[in-house]
């Protein structure tokens, strides 16, 4: 899986390069579960999951749930851009998460979602 | 001080001059001089300097002065030379003309363990800049720096160091004199830099390397250096004051000086200069071109200030077609295919009367070649086989455009160049693209006459296109929209690496990207039995982050273990003989970014390629292939015993070299280029501009300046560190780095309240500053686990990390 830089705004680019001379760097990431699963099941704490995905954000969190592991995670913050944040709503609230969103970049359209597991 | 001075010499009628007599003489007062000679000198000429030489000889060994050193080290030996304080080289492609006890006892008393008149480095742009502020700033192994050569010394402890006899014992006949500055002039300086020498210099300040050929040497005489370059008083090239005005200078600050000898010396050798000269005409020419430039110089100097800015363009419009003869066979070929080419250029441009729609691609009008070069060639090629664009005419036309059409030498055009002063003479298009290339765009909009950029402006439908295929040579964004916009808003831009395709590169110019990758030509497929023992090497020279090892360590070692091999620098081949010595060649090692022609394309030839993985070139998946090292020092370390198995075993040879080819073929195909140039036809582009606010990066800093606790150290554009309220301390990272600490501190983006233990995953980990801000704030939290996607930010991370002392599993 390749994450799509295509369609992000220049907001949303890594500051791992200067501004002035900022570089497309390839790269590749493995599908979510296959790290994500070893961490969830062989913990007896709570898990607590930030993403901030250069835009990959739903793509992760479709996987999760695919893999049936965004309902073993406890909280997400979530920074999402542009057209995906709402799919990842409808996803965390249909695994039994409460949705609390901000709108914290409105140029660009950035939200913050904090999503608590219900008790 | 006891000093011992070897001084290589070289004259082309074996004489020994008054000037090299009057140089030795004067520096025999503070040292033992030995002399040798790359050339014959009769005993009788020898004699001129018994007495002030402890030696002296003279034979052809063909290694210029480099070589002279070395052959006298190896005849006096080191461990005489060892029982000096110091050792001198020098040479004598210079003038005596200054004070050289000055010179000697002012660097003497600095306590330097190496030491130079001057430094000099081409990348340099000008302004004073001190030698050790340059230093400081640039990473100088990776540019030209070098000290110059025609007088160094070295302290009586570097004679004992391995790695300084080790280098003057490597010194072997090289090919040309450009061989031998980048090998031993630029290799010395990197040797001493790399090994840390305790070096100074006489001029402090950097200059360019050009400085010594330029009016620049002469101010150097105003600041006490003594020398001044034989060239100045015969070379043509460099602009310099008149050769009276010359020795006006440098009797200004030595009145005492006799300058007969060099006077003598320089009659000498102009006409030895003109003798030597094997085409009569280009005497001739020469001969004009001096009174040409000369009879320019005299009107310019005395025509009025109105007058003498358009006799300044005359003189620099003369300059320019003097340096352009370069990349011709000769200024007779140059300047007669102005003439000679009309009739040819008549008939192409009669072909495009009436014609509407137009397609032009510019190509370098140079008769040289590179990658660049080439990828245009085929994509105008490409470009004819669209059948949507049936109805428009492909053309090619040369830049710069005072140029003469060019019949390549080393490819096969795909059409004949026309003269863009033609096309315009002959048709009037209503659609024109243009394809630039982006290192000769501003040229082309400086060299469109009046009547030019009217016939462009003219048409209705104009979109000029920026092949951007080395983002390193790119324009700025003035040149394009301050300057090219004049002619049109609708610029594009199209780029060769994926690398360089981004939104942000869309956004800095305002005009849409797309990603052109080259089309490929057809490879010749040689098996493994066919291939012979030869290992190619590219001619890179500057390797990306290559810390202790250079290219020529490893092509040493590439010798002395694999002596059964040839090597062989890619160097002035055409793209045929390029094909064949690919797929012919067991092996091809690209010492450039990695992911080139050079890597690529032996892979398509069923040959191996090796290369240094780079991030910013390199798709990741590449770090798992067997051809790609994690250094240059692991490259350095296994390059040999790769090379070995991979010859003594086919089926792995036959094996590595498929795989690879399916990774590149991943990456790169023509039907790849082909759906690329059919999208930029159809306007499909990769990138749009979109609107970007640059100064809210800079509004963050005023923002996190304002709260309490941020402290920041140093300047923004260098290492900028930055201390946070939780006392983490990092990077500056420069981009929104910034805003990042914002969001993290001020923000309070990724605060939580949790009242159980708890892990946390930190999916875009970025440099760690949330993850490390989290660790200071919530008890509970028993272990972090990150993941970073972008390596140079994942190796960021971890500096981050091990600087705040977090551990790490």
């Amino acid at each position: 899986m390749s994450i799509n830089l295509k369609n992000i705004t220049y907001d949303m680019f890594s500051s791992s390069e200067m501004k002035e001379d900022i570089r497309y760097i390839e790269t590749e990431i493995v599908p979510a579960n296959t790290e994500m699963k070893q961490i969830i099941e062989n913990t007896p704490h709570k898990i607590i999951v930030k993403c901030n995905a250069l835009g990959s954000d739903l793509t992760i969190i479709e996987n999760l749930d695919e893999n049936d592991l965004l309902k073993k995670i406890d909280l997400m913050i979530i920074k999402s851009y542009d057209k995906s944040h709402q799919q990842i709503i409808e996803h965390l609230q249909l695994n039994n998460f409460i949705i609390e969103d901000t709108l914290i970049d409105k140029p660009n359209k950035v939200h913050k979602i904090l999503a608590k597991k219900k008790q | 001080m006891k000093r011992i001075c070897l001084f290589a010499g070289f004259d082309p009628e074996g004489i020994i001059d008054d000037y090299v007599i009057h140089y030795l003489k004067e520096l025999s007062e503070y040292a033992d001089i030995h002399y040798l000679a790359d050339c014959v000198i009769k005993p009788k000429e020898l004699k001129k300097i018994e007495p002030y030489t402890k030696t002296a000889a003279a034979y052809r060994h063909e290694k210029y002065d480099f070589g002279s050193w070395s052959e006298l080290i190896n005849t006096i030996g080191w461990a005489e030379i060892q029982k000096y304080d110091e050792l001198i080289l020098a040479n004598d492609s210079q003038y005596l003309v200054g004070n050289i006890y000055k010179f000697i006892t002012e660097m003497e008393n600095r306590n330097l363990d190496f030491w130079s008149g001057l430094a000099v480095c081409e990348e340099y742009i000008g302004g004073r800049t001190p030698l050790e502020q340059f230093i400081s700033e640039e990473n100088i192994l990776e540019t030209d720096f070098t000290f110059v050569s025609s007088f160094m010394a070295f302290s009586e402890k570097l004679l004992f160091e391995p790695f300084i006899q080790n280098f003057f014992s490597n010194i072997v006949r090289e090919r040309d004199r450009l061989t031998v500055s980048n090998k031993y002039e630029i290799g010395l300086s990197n040797i001493l830099i790399r090994h840390k020498v305790n070096f100074g210099v006489f001029l402090d300040d950097i200059y360019s390397q050009s400085s010594i050929y330029k009016n620049t040497a002469l101010h150097f005489l105003t600041l006490g250096y003594p020398f001044i370059k034989v060239k100045i008083f015969v070379n043509q090239f460099y602009p310099i004051i008149s050769p009276l005005n010359r020795f006006n200078v440098i009797k200004f600050y030595n009145p005492d000086l006799d300058i007969g000898p060099i006077t003598r010396h320089i009659q000498r050798i102009r006409k030895l200069y003109n003798h030597e000269s094997d085409i009569l005409s280009s005497i001739k020419k020469l001969s004009l071109s001096q009174i040409i430039r000369a009879l320019f110089r005299f009107i310019y100097e005395i025509s009025p200030k109105f007058l003498s800015r358009y006799f300044k363009e005359l003189i620099d419009k003369y300059d320019i077609y003097n340096f352009e003869t370069k990349f011709s066979k000769s200024k007779f070929d140059y300047y007669s295919k102005f003439l000679t080419t009309i009739p040819k250029q008549r008939n192409l441009a009669r072909q495009l009367e009436g014609k509407k729609k137009l397609i032009i691609f510019f190509n370098v009008a140079r008769d040289i070649v590179s990658g660049g070069m080439l990828s245009i060639n085929r994509f105008a090629k490409k470009t004819r086989e669209i059948p949507s664009l049936s109805d428009f005419q492909v053309i090619i036309s040369g830049v710069p455009l005072f140029n003469p059409p060019i019949d390549y030498s080393y490819f096969e055009p795909v059409s004949p160049q026309i003269k863009f002063s033609r096309i315009v003479e002959h048709c009037q298009p209503d659609e024109l693209l243009i394809h630039l290339p982006e290192v000769l765009a501003r040229t082309f909009f400086e060299n469109l006459s009046e009547r030019e950029k009217e016939w462009i402006v003219k048409i209705p439908k104009l979109q000029i296109n920026i092949l951007n295929q080395n983002a390193k040579i790119m324009p700025q964004r003035t040149l394009i929209r301050n300057i090219l916009n004049c002619l049109t808003e609708n610029i594009t831009i199209t780029t060769a690496h994926s690398t360089s395709c981004t939104q942000q590169l869309s956004n800095e110019y305002s005009a849409p990207v797309h990603q052109l990758t080259p089309f490929l030509p057809e490879f010749l497929q040689v098996d493994f039995e066919e291939k012979r023992k030869v290992i190619l090497v590219s001619n890179d020279n500057k390797l990306f982050d290559a810390i202790k090892v250079t290219k020529e360590d490893i092509v040493t070692k590439l010798e002395k273990d694999l002596p059964e091999f040839k090597i062989i620098e890619i160097e002035n081949v055409s793209l045929e003989e390029y094909k064949n010595l690919i797929a012919y060649s067991l092996f091809t090692i690209s010492f450039g970014e990695g992911f080139d022609g050079y890597f690529l394309e032996p892979l398509l030839s069923k040959s191996l390629s090796f290369a240094v993985f780079n991030p910013f070139y390199f798709p990741s998946e590449f770090l798992n292939s067997e051809l790609i090292y994690e250094s240059w020092e692991d490259l350095y370390n296994n390059i040999v015993s790769d090379i070995k198995m991979y010859t003594k075993n086919q089926e792995t040879y036959e094996f590595t070299s498929e795989k690879n080819r399916k990774l590149v073929n991943k990456y790169i195909s023509n039907t790849k280029s082909l759906k690329e140039l059919e999208n930029f036809y159809n306007k499909e582009y990769d990138f749009v501009p979109r609107p970007i606010t640059y100064h809210l990066f800079d509004e963050y800093k005023t923002k996190l300046q304002n709260a309490p606790d941020f402290k920041f150290f140093g300047e923004p554009t260098k290492d900028e560190l930055i201390l946070t309220p939780d006392d983490k301390v990092y990077i500056n990272m420069r981009g929104d780095f910034y805003k990042v600490l914002y969001e993290v501190y001020i923000q309070n983006l990724y605060d939580f309240e949790f009242e159980e233990d708890f892990v946390f995953i930190d999916i875009g980990f970025h440099a760690g500053t949330a993850s490390l801000n989290l660790i200071s704030k919530n008890e509970h939290l028993k272990h972090i686990f990150g993941f970073e996607a972008m390596l140079p930010t994942y190796q960021i991370a971890l500096k981050n990390i091990k600087d705040n002392h977090v551990e790490k599993t």
